[in-house]
């Protein structure tokens, strides 16, 4: 059976990661074509997974001893869920990896680019096939990491060195949560192994389940960029835009929808409760920002965080398979859209939107790949992002009123900031800048084609049994309220349709004045441009609560601690010169005698002892 | 065999010595020579080491028969692991000593004292005889700090031996309180005898000894020492220092404060991780602060050596086991960063964090081996650092769950202060170019701990199942005294 050889899909892009390492630098474009091969390696045998999972259903493997006890035992598990990660992970992964070849083309970094690049991958596709949470939390760490390297890329840029601390520290918060929770699991159940802790979860105590479930949300919620945590990501634009694609839309803020997906049984409706509503929050706030931000990938990498909360939501409320569903839809137009937008920074060498203009003339292909893309991500029928997005607002709908009006809200707004940024890239005047734009190279266009074709299509798939699929993935199915309901997909084409509207009458025929609204709203608008201050917050506890703590607790080290044993010591120093001379001296014939002994000592029993 | 291990070093240091007379580069060779060697008979006693918990005597003599002192030696899981990360150390020590060219015959031979005493003391079966290598080892360190260290090396030298000597006074008198009840220095032996006494006495005795290895660990507030001792000593000795004499008080207590103690150990044990959970927040709070990067890494050993004790005391088989493998790992991380700093001051980089700059763009080698050693230290997964985390935390989770709950907060200071020093340091700022690629006796040691480090965080299960019997004999004695 081919599932048997799942273990190898991560393999082959760690051996690229370990020869572009140690030989990259003597090959061409740094050993990329090396990583494209093996990535594409991974593809291939992940799709023959898939299809025997399909087939024949889920596979576990025995795995090999890690710690030496059984609650340690690392192997491999396929299953419909991961299936479905595996094709993300190495399909997208795969036509990321291959526009790089034109998109990083010249920098002298190349080498260290394909190495981490191949170790990311490596490290998400070992998260999505773990059976152990260890294991997992160890390939999670493992994705930190690469992230961590990639975000500061241009190392010498002092704000993306600051951003990749900033995308580290905030993701290790969530990362100690997780921890916490492995600790939890492992008093509570003796075992880390995934499919044990499914059996054992049912038994025990509500309260516990709840505790440990939150716990291992709270990593999720630093690594998807949810709400509280969701400060890094926007930051996290500083390296190069292959990168933000790949953890966009492929690995890295998957990893924590992935975490809730793959621990449901152990989650409880209380804590169900809070991950529908933090998802549902950042998916709001998120989208709300998006509107006022002025940078390209700012605003895309705003949208992943409102989208990315659309899917935790999705999971919250119980829609199972349209969480994943959305996952799957959003990594096509997300990989896409942010992959042409790469293609447009490469164009006019600017990230401010207020720079572009009339794109669409001289980077047609770009333009409609854009198109299709913020098409798809704006909910507008028949594409995949509408699809997804009307059956989690089906499930929203069946849980809680409230949290459905946000979600509607959050639909019109999303529609909103992904047109706005569309007619102000590609329509209207040609900019300076514009008017050198040129059409990137073949081998980035190949990939814009095939995502373009994922994203307008990946949405038929719910029509083949993919929400079925998926749910096989539990023994319990959640219960899923109504089903298909003709007026919420009636309201959610309207919403759409109507955020769409708004930005064509701003930004395409401007009936509607931009700057007059932002007069007209200016508290709402520094709020927003403030990022609701949390970024304000967090600086005001790193620097004044963190730093100043530590700078008190030297000054008490120096100043106390250390003071009270000099103030001893000058008192004995004071009582004469002649003593510490006397002092030293006297070590030294202590030291010569003590050593001279001993030395006797052991030849005596060397020579006695031998034969023992 | 395991005599070999302290004669030999001995042999090497008056041989040393000597060579020393005649030409300035012949005592490295010495002590290259004895290290190797030392290292080759290091890793035949890890392999002849039991499974099983049990110590094996490999040689008694009867030394001074009238005290009943024994010069008894041997060596279980426990002992072999520290005598080959002493070895190991030893190796990198002498290899960053390459470049030592004043008084050379006398540093190289106290360097292969403190060796000896190191050896006896992770082998010694016998209190007084522990007690005699305790003491040689801290006279070598002191002259080599006073002798060859910095600036303000006779004020570090003296604070290092004073405050040893202070813990070294008061767990001997803990060892002879001990021998008057039971007429034996035997550690074998002691456990059994000493259960009979009152419960005063044995809080008495416990509380020495305990103080004596807190001292050494260091825990805070024992702990002056230790930042003006890492910081003034040579960078080999302060490879010796944070990796190995460190491990001589965590080795201390779990052999003699846990090992012949139990019952007493199990009654302050929630003290003690209390007392080292705040050695972990204290120290990650200083590092944090620091603006010399060996002060940054002293507190940064102190704070990691916290998390060792929390495992000690955690008082379960795993956290135990992370607690040994903590001493291996920290020796293996700490080694290599003192080793990077060292190599920074070699190419004439200043360790003042504020003036440390772009050292990724002028020393890339060097540069990404920092940012290797600092994510070890950091605890990322797949290295070393990790594993003993992870494991530590486990046990104390099982035992004390709110300490542990809020030891696990530490991690994100120590990814903190390393991080921002990363930045500031490694991939931020700017201190001119430097010329000069990594010599062989760099490249040796370097590539050495990361490959172990590296080896050891992806596949932890043999060393892990190494220590097994030891760490179920430890907490056995625990369940089986109280």
């Amino acid at each position: 059976m081919v599932a048997e050889y799942a273990w190898l899909i991560p393999v082959f892009p760690l051996i690229s990661f370990l020869l572009i390492l140690l030989f990259g630098g003597r090959m061409r474009e740094g050993g990329g074509h090396i990583a494209v091969v093996a990535v594409g390696a991974s593809m291939l045998l992940s799709l023959a997974v898939i299809s025997s999972v399909v087939r024949f259903g889920r596979y576990e493997s025995q795995g090999i001893s890690w710690l030496g006890s059984e609650a340690f035992r690392f192997g491999v598990l396929v299953d419909p869920l991961s299936a479905v990660m595996l094709f993300v992970v190495s399909f997208v992964g795969f036509f990321i990896v291959l526009y790089s070849l034109g998109y990083m083309h010249g920098d002298p970094g190349v080498q260290r680019y394909y190495a981490e690049i191949s170790l990311f991958i490596a490290s998400m596709l070992s998260l999505v096939i773990a059976n152990n949470l260890v294991f997992m939390f160890i390939s999670w760490e493992l994705v930190g990491l690469c992230s961590y390297l990639l975000i500061g890329f241009w190392y010498r840029k002092p704000s993306a060195a600051s951003a990749a601390k900033k995308a580290f520290l905030v993701t290790r918060v969530g990362d100690i949560l997780f921890l916490a929770g492995i600790l939890v699991v492992y008093r509570e159940f003796g075992t880390l192994n995934l499919s044990e802790l499914f059996e054992l979860a049912p038994g025990a105590a509500q309260s516990v389940l709840t505790l440990a479930s939150l716990l291992l949300f709270g990593g999720a919620v630093g690594k998807s960029a949810q709400f509280p945590l969701h400060v890094w990501l926007p930051d996290a634009m500083e390296g190069p835009t292959t990168v933000s694609a790949l953890i966009h839309a492929a690995t890295m803020v998957k990893a924590g929808v992935y975490l809730v997906a793959r621990m449901y049984p152990l989650f409880t409706p209380d804590s169900l409760g809070v991950v529908a509503w933090i998802g549902g929050i950042t998916a709001f706030i998120a989208a709300s920002m998006a509107i006022v931000m002025t940078d390209l990938k700012r605003v895309i990498a705003y949208s992943t965080v409102s989208h990315l909360g659309f899917m935790t939501l999705a999971l919250g409320v119980g829609g199972y398979a349209a969480g994943i569903f959305h996952l799957l839809n959003h990594s096509f137009f997300k990989a896409l859209l942010f992959l042409s937008a790469g293609a447009v920074l490469h164009a006019v060498h600017s990230q401010d939107i207020r720079d572009m203009s009339g794109l669409w003339r001289r980077m047609p292909v770009t333009g409609t790949a854009f198109f299709i893309g913020a098409w798809s991500l704006s909910g507008l029928p028949p594409w995949s992002g509408f699809w997804s997005k009307d059956e989690i607002m089906v499930a929203v709908h069946s849980y809680s009123t409230p949290l459905f009006w946000l979600t509607a809200a959050t639909a019109l707004l999303s529609a909103l900031y992904i047109w706005r940024l569309f007619f102000i890239v590609f329509t209207g005047k040609e900019s300076e800048q514009a008017k050198h734009a040129h059409e990137a190279p073949r081998v980035m266009l190949i990939p814009l084609v095939v995502l373009s074709i994922g994203a307008l299509f990946s949405g038929f798939v719910s029509f083949a049994g993919f929400g079925e699929f998926v749910q096989s993935t539990l023994e319990h199915v959640p219960e899923g309220g109504e089903h298909a309901s003709y007026g919420i997909m009636m309201l959610s084409i309207l919403l759409a349709a109507a955020g769409t509207a708004l930005a064509a009458l701003t930004y395409y025929k401007p009936v509607i004045s931009a700057a007059g609204v932002r007069t007209a709203l200016k508290p709402v608008h520094t709020l927003l441009i403030n990022r609701y201050y949390l970024d304000h917050i967090y600086y005001f506890f790193a620097t004044r609560v963190v730093a100043d703590t530590a700078r008190a607790l030297r000054g008490v080290d120096e100043g106390v601690v250390d003071a009270a044993v000099n103030g001893t010591g000058r008192a004995a120093v004071k009582s004469g010169s002649l003593l510490r001379k006397l002092h030293t001296g006297v070590v030294q014939d202590y030291a010569s005698w003590v050593l001279a002994g001993a030395f006797v000592l052991l030849v005596i029993a060397g020579i006695l002892g031998g034969g023992a | 065999m395991l005599q070999y291990l302290i004669l030999l070093p001995l042999a090497g240091a008056i041989a040393s010595y000597l060579a020393g007379r005649q030409s300035s580069s012949a005592p490295r060779v010495v002590a290259l020579g004895v290290s190797l060697v030392t290292l080759g008979m290091a890793w035949l006693t890890l392999r002849a080491a039991p499974a099983q918990g049990f110590m094996r005597e490999q040689l008694t003599l009867r030394w001074i028969p009238t005290l009943d002192i024994s010069f008894a030696l041997g060596a279980d899981a426990l002992s072999a692991a520290l005598v080959a990360l002493t070895a190991l150390l030893f190796l990198v020590s002498v290899l960053a000593s390459w470049g030592v060219e004043h008084r050379a015959g006398s540093y190289h031979a106290y360097l292969l004292c403190m060796l000896a005493g190191l050896m006896g003391v992770f082998t010694a079966l016998d209190l007084f005889l522990f007690f005699l290598f305790w003491e040689i080892v801290l006279i070598p360190a002191f002259m080599l700090v006073n002798g060859w260290g910095g600036e303000n090396r006779k004020y570090a030298a003296m604070k290092l031996l004073i405050y040893t000597h202070l813990g070294s006074l008061l767990m001997l008198v803990g060892f002879l309180l001990m021998y008057a009840k039971v007429h034996t220095f035997s550690m074998l032996e002691m456990r059994q005898l000493l259960s009979t006494g009152s419960l005063e006495y044995r809080t008495l005795v416990f509380l020495l000894v305990f103080a004596g290895f807190a001292f050494k660990i260091p825990l805070v507030p024992f702990h002056s020492w230790l930042p003006d001792a890492y910081t003034q000593a040579p960078t080999p000795v302060t490879i010796l220092l944070a990796g190995v004499l460190s491990k001589m008080g965590a080795y201390g207590l779990v052999r003699v404060a846990l090992g012949i103690l139990p019952a007493e150990f199990a009654v302050f044990a929630k003290l003690i991780a209390t007392m080292a959970l705040i050695s972990v927040f204290y120290a990650a709070f200083c590092a944090l602060a620091q603006e010399d990067v060996k002060r940054l890494l002293a507190f940064s050993s102190l704070s990691h050596m916290g998390f060792l004790v929390l495992g000690v005391a955690s008082l379960s088989a795993i956290g135990m086991k992370g607690a040994i493998f903590q001493m291996v790992s920290h020796g293996l991380i700490i080694a290599l960063l003192f080793f990077c700093a060292g190599m920074l001051a070699s190419r004439g980089y200043s360790l003042r964090i504020s003036r440390l700059g772009g050292v990724l763009r002028s020393s890339p080698l060097l540069g990404w081996v920092i940012v290797f050693a600092s994510l070890a230290s950091l605890g990322l997964p797949g290295l070393s650092g990790f594993v003993a985390e992870l494991s530590i935390l486990l046990g104390l989770f099982s035992g004390f769950p709110a300490l542990a709950g809020i030891a696990v907060l530490s991690l994100a200071l120590t990814a903190g202060y390393y991080l921002w020093f990363l930045q500031r340091s490694i991939f931020g700022g700017d201190a001119g170019l430097r010329k000069g690629g990594v010599a062989l006796v760099e490249l040796v040691p370097v590539a050495l701990l990361v490959l172990l480090i590296t080896l050891l965080g992806v596949y932890p299960a043999p060393f892990m199942e190494l220590v097994n019997g030891i760490a179920g004999q430890l907490v056995n004695a625990v369940a089986g005294g109280a």
